[in-house]
């Protein structure tokens, strides 16, 4: 090779190198652009393209009875919406969407010449209606998925339940009290996919607290309905405005059934008015009349002022009280307490209310809970209207013995007949028992909770043997006398003000029944209230029949044994004698609540053990068996040694 | 000559050996990447079918809660199979 070739090789070696190192250098300065100037710009821009977001809607919780049936569920169904601009043929579209749908074609044509960009044609459609709509095949119209709240029982529970929007917002009732406990959060994800826009694997960090959670409330779906069904049978028959009727354990507190008429059905709550929805047990007030007499009662009792075999004068039937007189509906001479309460005479309840005082009688209608809210977990609540006594007339004064001039509302009236049935405590009514997560752990217990103590256990026994008299065949509610149990209550028909003459009305009334069933060892509290009965209004011959019927179908559902042996039903001597002693009596204990020692009696060394875990408490155990003595007693507050002995027997 | 010649083989031999490496590494990347995706589909898809059974069970059990609803079963029970409420003569209680 000559030199000079040599030469041109290595030029050639030199320029293709220069080459190499150029393109290497222009590659090197586009990736430092790519990587490092618009490096961030860029991969935000590609992150774009294969993720996307999407929203998965929460669902609300479910709502279940007592024993774990469904009073309220969501499930997904499909709604139809449509990009007005994206349709072409509006009019042969809205054709055929109205004629798919069962809607109005102009209404849907109104839809789609919408200026919006996007606009709802129908929300939550139906299955058939989805496949019809498919088969369509119109263009700018899609599906997306909402909730849709069900409600299975319809009416029954419908008052305390209440109801939720399309947004999944609780708008009545328990639906609204735990609204952000069952609404759950809306749940945000970021989504790979690929270029065909098919999802290949979820990601991002899940929403803590996403799920819902559930409620078990207090409420027998069974009871419900019963009480329902007969309150609606006694409204359709007395021709009665409204009614209410409700069921409740004197020993916690828990509402069983809260039924109320004029009803409606939740799933198409919006067919109805807004007077419908309301829940009239806790949101109406009215005078108790005579009801009130039972507490009259129970506050002279207490007070040692009589007792129920004292006799009082009823001035046969009318009795002068400053310019006013009193009259009873029939005209009665001596009579003994307990038979002023039989009778319901109003003479006799002044008798007895001079004997205890305006002051005092004042005092205890505040101590059973009057004038004041009950503190139910319920929106609404009105709390009556009780005066203080200095306000009021010398007929106002002696009128409010009998159930004038004062305002309580059903709920109030059923609780205060439930401290009498559990031996003088009043209890905080409740109707949610706890909220469980979605694998079903409770994340907050509700536990029953005394008030306060009203009146002695000894006294509550003296009305309860008063009361038992007003059922009975010559007393004014044999109605609402329950074959095989006995039954203590009071009848009351409260004159409603006439808002025009200001005065108390002739025809409009009030008719109420409440009471306790079996009296020997109260298992139910039930309160039937009537608002303007037609034709005869008394609280003993339209309410009564409601709380016999309610209360003997749920005294049989509950398994609660008769109070009388066969014996003496068959022969109808019923009404003669008193209950046969209980074995095994309800205890009227104070119910378990948080600081306090649970009740252990019957229970086995496992459940002892646990509860005792729970609540961090050393146990001795004596014997073997089921536990039938513990010290301290169930309801004592939890002392910081936090010692308990239990003492176990074998059953029998 | 001889030791150059050993030499460039062993050079050569480090260098096949590195690409053979390199072309193993980078298949398995690629493996485990289509593998990936592969289960990704997979799992979004079994996402979808848990959700939509989910959906299924959640209106099974609204059917059932609809149908065992009392009023439906109480007519049930008294028109089409004449039952009805026992009387209390009828109830007997064990001790």
């Amino acid at each position: 090779m000559r030199i000079k070739d040599k030469k041109w090789v290595r030029i050639r070696i030199y320029i293709t190198g220069i080459c190499f190192f150029l393109v290497f250098c222009l590659i090197f300065l586009r990736a430092y652009q790519l990587q490092i100037v618009k490096g961030s710009q860029l991969s935000s821009l590609a992150k774009k393209g294969y993720t996307g977001k999407f929203t998965l809607v929460s669902q609300r919780g479910t709502i279940f009875d007592r024993n774990g049936k469904e009073l309220a569920l969501s499930i997904e169904v499909d709604s139809l919406y449509c990009y007005p601009k994206k349709i072409k043929n509006k009019k042969t579209a809205a054709t055929r969407l109205a004629r798919a749908l069962n809607l109005n074609k102009r209404d849907v044509l109104k839809k789609l010449h919408s200026s919006r960009s996007f606009a709802w044609i129908k929300r939550k459609v139906t299955p058939e209606e989805i496949n019809r709509i498919q088969k369509l095949n119109i263009t700018g119209i899609d599906f997306t998925q909402e909730n849709r709240r069900y409600y299975p029982c319809m009416e029954t529970g419908a008052h305390v339940i209440g109801f939720a929007s399309q947004d999944n917002k609780g708008l009545e009732g328990i639906e609204l009290q735990y609204n952000r406990y069952l609404e759950g959060q809306e749940a945000r994800f970021s989504r790979i996919h690929d270029a065909l826009g098919r999802p290949l694997f979820f990601d991002g960090p899940r929403i803590e607290n996403q799920d819902p959670f559930n409620l078990i409330l207090t409420l027998d779906k069974d009871i419900s309905y019963k009480a329902q069904k007969a309150l609606r049978e006694a409204v359709r028959k007395s021709r009665a405005r409204s009614g209410v009727c409700i069921v409740m354990r004197p020993q916690t507190g828990e509402i069983l059934a809260m039924a109320v008429v004029p009803e409606f059905n939740p799933n198409i709550f919006w067919q109805y008015q807004p007077y419908e929805w309301r829940n009239r047990a806790i949101t109406d007030c009215f005078e108790p009349g005579s009801t009130q007499k039972t507490f009259l009662l129970a506050g002279a009792l207490e007070e040692g002022v009589i007792s129920p075999e004292t006799v009082l004068n009823c001035e046969k039937g009318e009795y002068a009280v400053g310019s006013f007189i009193i009259h009873d509906s029939k005209p009665f001479g001596m009579l003994k307490v307990r038979e002023i309460l039989k009778f319901s005479s109003n003479i006799g309840a002044i008798k007895i209310g001079r004997r205890l005082g305006a002051e005092r009688f004042n005092y205890y209608l505040k101590r059973f809970g009057f004038g004041e809210q009950t503190g139910i977990d319920f929106p609404g609540e009105r709390k009556g209207i009780l005066r203080p006594i200095r306000n009021m007339s010398l007929v106002g004064k002696n009128t409010l013995y009998f159930g004038q001039g004062i305002s309580v509302s059903p709920l109030q009236l059923a609780m205060a007949f439930g401290a009498i049935a559990n031996g003088g405590h009043l209890m905080r009514p409740y109707i949610v028992k706890s909220i469980v997560d979605q694998r079903g752990e409770a994340i907050q217990n509700f536990y029953p909770f005394i008030i306060r103590d009203v009146i002695s256990p000894e006294t509550a026994e003296k009305v309860r043997g008063v009361l038992e008299g007003v059922v009975r065949k010559d007393g004014t509610a044999p109605k609402a006398a329950i074959k095989k149990y006995s039954v203590a209550g009071k009848t009351g028909t409260a004159q409603k003000v006439d808002p025009m003459k200001k005065t108390y009305s002739n025809k409009k009334f009030v008719a109420i029944f409440g009471g306790f069933t079996p009296s020997d060892s109260p298992a139910l509290v039930i309160l039937v209230a009537l608002d303007e009965p037609k034709g005869i209004p008394y609280g003993g011959i339209v309410a009564a029949p409601v709380f016999s019927d309610v209360g003997c179908w749920t005294l049989n559902h509950l398994n609660v044994a008769p109070s009388f042996p066969p014996a003496v039903w068959r022969a109808g001597q019923q009404d003669l004698l008193h209950p046969i002693e209980r074995k095994e009596k309800i205890e009227i204990l104070r119910p378990d609540f948080p600081g306090s020692m649970p009740n252990l009696i019957g229970l086995g060394v496992r459940d002892v053990l646990k509860k005792a875990k729970q609540l961090g408490l050393r146990v001795v155990i004596k014997g073997s068996g089921m536990v039938v003595k513990q010290v301290p007693k169930p309801g004592t507050p939890l002392k910081k040694d936090r010692s308990l002995t239990v003492t176990f027997q074998p059953p029998a | 000559m001889n030791k150059k010649k050993n030499g460039s083989i062993k050079v050569f031999h480090f260098f096949a050996m590195m690409l053979a490496f390199f072309l193993l590494v980078g298949i398995s990347h690629v493996w485990v990447n289509s593998k990936r995706t592969q289960m990704g589909y997979s799992l979004s898809q079994i996402k979808k079918e848990i959700g939509q059974i989910r959906e299924y069970n959640k209106k099974l059990q609204l059917e059932i809660a609809s149908l065992k609803s009392p009023e439906r079963l109480e007519n049930k029970a008294g028109k089409e199979f004449g039952l009805r409420y026992p009387l209390p003569q009828q109830i007997i209680f064990l001790p």
